[in-house]
């Protein structure tokens, strides 16, 4: 079993379109998958398919706290097959004052390994204690980072966190494996100016970019990723590509 | 162990809200639609909201924000052009005011004109790995209208700066400008609020 975190602590770099891309090309490859949305906005739970509707014995949260085992709240996603999903809810937002969840998939996943081949983290745009979970579960960590000053910034701070907090202990060794510049617009010369530095402050780890498109939005709001709502679209072409050497390589 | 009750999300996120108090969301993904509606404030979160409104409403009901991403050396250049303005006689004794001098300066010229005055990649923030930073300025509303209207202008040309990369331009021509009329004085490391002149042509009120 594979673990996916998807992490940065800048909000709107994509974190959960690409969360979603890669829990559905796992699906595609044939892979059972879990999907854990840690993000009290549900988002990542909307692009798989999650409505206010969906009837839930149990969230995230509730796997978080051990109030729940992960076999118990999983729930499948209606847009993507193969893929079940740990719904995210507002009952995320009291969890950064209890430091107990900081182990809790680390120590939880492993026993649920034989009911699925991967899982999928989607994280909140923040850097608190659900976050840090997320970090100290995870095998592969990608950092989305949208092509902007913001949120370039913002990856040295992910870096240094999991440098500085994650990796001492938690889990030794840990580090971003794998980043993919999001909505990167070619026009533009500082989002090619990001690209470039990505990959001369991380190379070897920087996938080709994914570009800027509505089709993204417009997924959200049909409740599927993008690859499944616009599976011949430009952007869609791109999450192949950029996800193709993460999923076939998850640890360089 | 009995079957936990199913409950739907709305629900779940309903008894989240009541049993607990409010934590700040997260900030808002740009594009991305929450799923469900943003916490109700408490009591406590409401009045404060009411009176950091109204010392806004008091204090900048023309200006906004403009957040530009600069590099060290630029903003050293944007200060010291600011301040040798003031020294050589200038009217404008606030920086932030300088800096909206700049805009105007560069709305008011063609597309033609401020392409020329577009940085060069090395003279970016991002050229050869400068450290820099974002500034945010209070810039009267008219002022970024201008620039927006420019902005436009420039698009249909084909040229596509950012806002700040746009900004930063219009504050490198201005130091240009400045430098242009000779050396430029060394600017303290903190701005005062005002410059005040004094007996000597370039004493700074700290």
């Amino acid at each position: 079993m594979t673990i996916y975190a998807v992490a940065l602590s800048k909000g709107g770099s994509t974190k959960t379109t690409t969360a979603a891309e890669i829990a559905a090309a796992l699906a595609r490859r044939g892979r059972r998958v879990l999907a854990i949305d840690l993000d009290q906005q549900g988002n990542f739970s909307t692009r798989l398919g999650i409505t206010n509707d969906t009837e839930v014995s149990a969230v995230a949260a509730d796997v978080m706290t051990g109030e729940s085992s992960a076999r118990e709240a999983a729930v499948p996603a209606p847009s993507v097959a193969g893929v079940d999903v740990l719904a995210g809810t507002y009952d995320l937002a009291t969890l950064d004052q209890r430091p107990e969840v900081i182990t809790a998939l680390r120590d939880h996943l492993p026993n649920v390994a034989g009911e699925w081949d991967d899982v999928v983290i989607d994280t909140p745009p923040a850097l608190g204690l659900v976050t840090l979970a997320a970090l100290a579960a995870a095998d592969v960590v990608v950092a989305a980072v949208a092509c902007e000053t913001e949120a370039y910034d913002q990856l040295d701070r992910l870096v240094d966190v999991i440098t500085q907090r994650v990796a001492p202990i938690m889990k030794p060794g840990q580090r971003v494996h794998w980043i993919i510049p999001t909505r990167h617009d070619t026009r533009r010369l500082l989002d090619r100016e990001v690209v470039e530095l990505l990959n001369r402050d991380h190379p070897g780890r920087v996938t080709t970019p994914v570009r800027e498109a509505v089709a993204a939005r417009d997924a959200y709001t049909a409740g599927q990723p993008v690859s499944v709502y616009a599976p011949g679209s430009g952007i869609a072409d791109d999450y192949a590509a950029a996800l193709a050497p993460i999923l076939d390589n998850p640890h360089t | 162990m009995p079957p936990r009750k199913r409950l739907s999300i709305a629900d779940r996120n309903k008894a989240a809200i009541a049993h607990d108090t409010p934590e700040p969301l997260p900030e808002k993904d740009e594009g991305e639609q929450t799923a469900t509606p943003p916490a109700a404030p408490t009591k406590a979160q409401k009045t404060l909201t009411k009176q950091k409104k109204t010392t806004a409403a008091r204090t900048s009901s023309d200006t906004a924000r403009l957040g530009v991403y600069i590099s060290t050396d630029e903003y050293e250049d944007a200060k010291a052009a600011y301040v040798t303005a003031y020294a050589r006689g200038g009217q404008i004794d606030n920086f932030a005011r300088w800096i909206a001098a700049a805009l105007n300066e560069h709305a008011a010229r063609t597309t033609a004109q401020r392409a020329k005055h577009a940085r060069m990649k090395e003279r970016s923030p991002w050229g050869k790995g400068k450290a820099g930073a974002s500034r945010s300025f209070a810039i009267p509303t008219d002022t970024l209208e201008r620039m927006q209207e420019a902005m436009d202008d420039d698009l249909i040309a084909g040229q596509w700066p950012t806002r700040s990369e746009w900004a930063g331009d219009a504050i490198a021509a201005a130091v240009e400008a400045a430098r242009a009329e000779g050396p430029l004085l060394d600017p303290p490391k903190r701005l005062p609020n005002r410059l005040k002149r004094g007996k000597q042509r370039h004493t700074l009120d700290r």
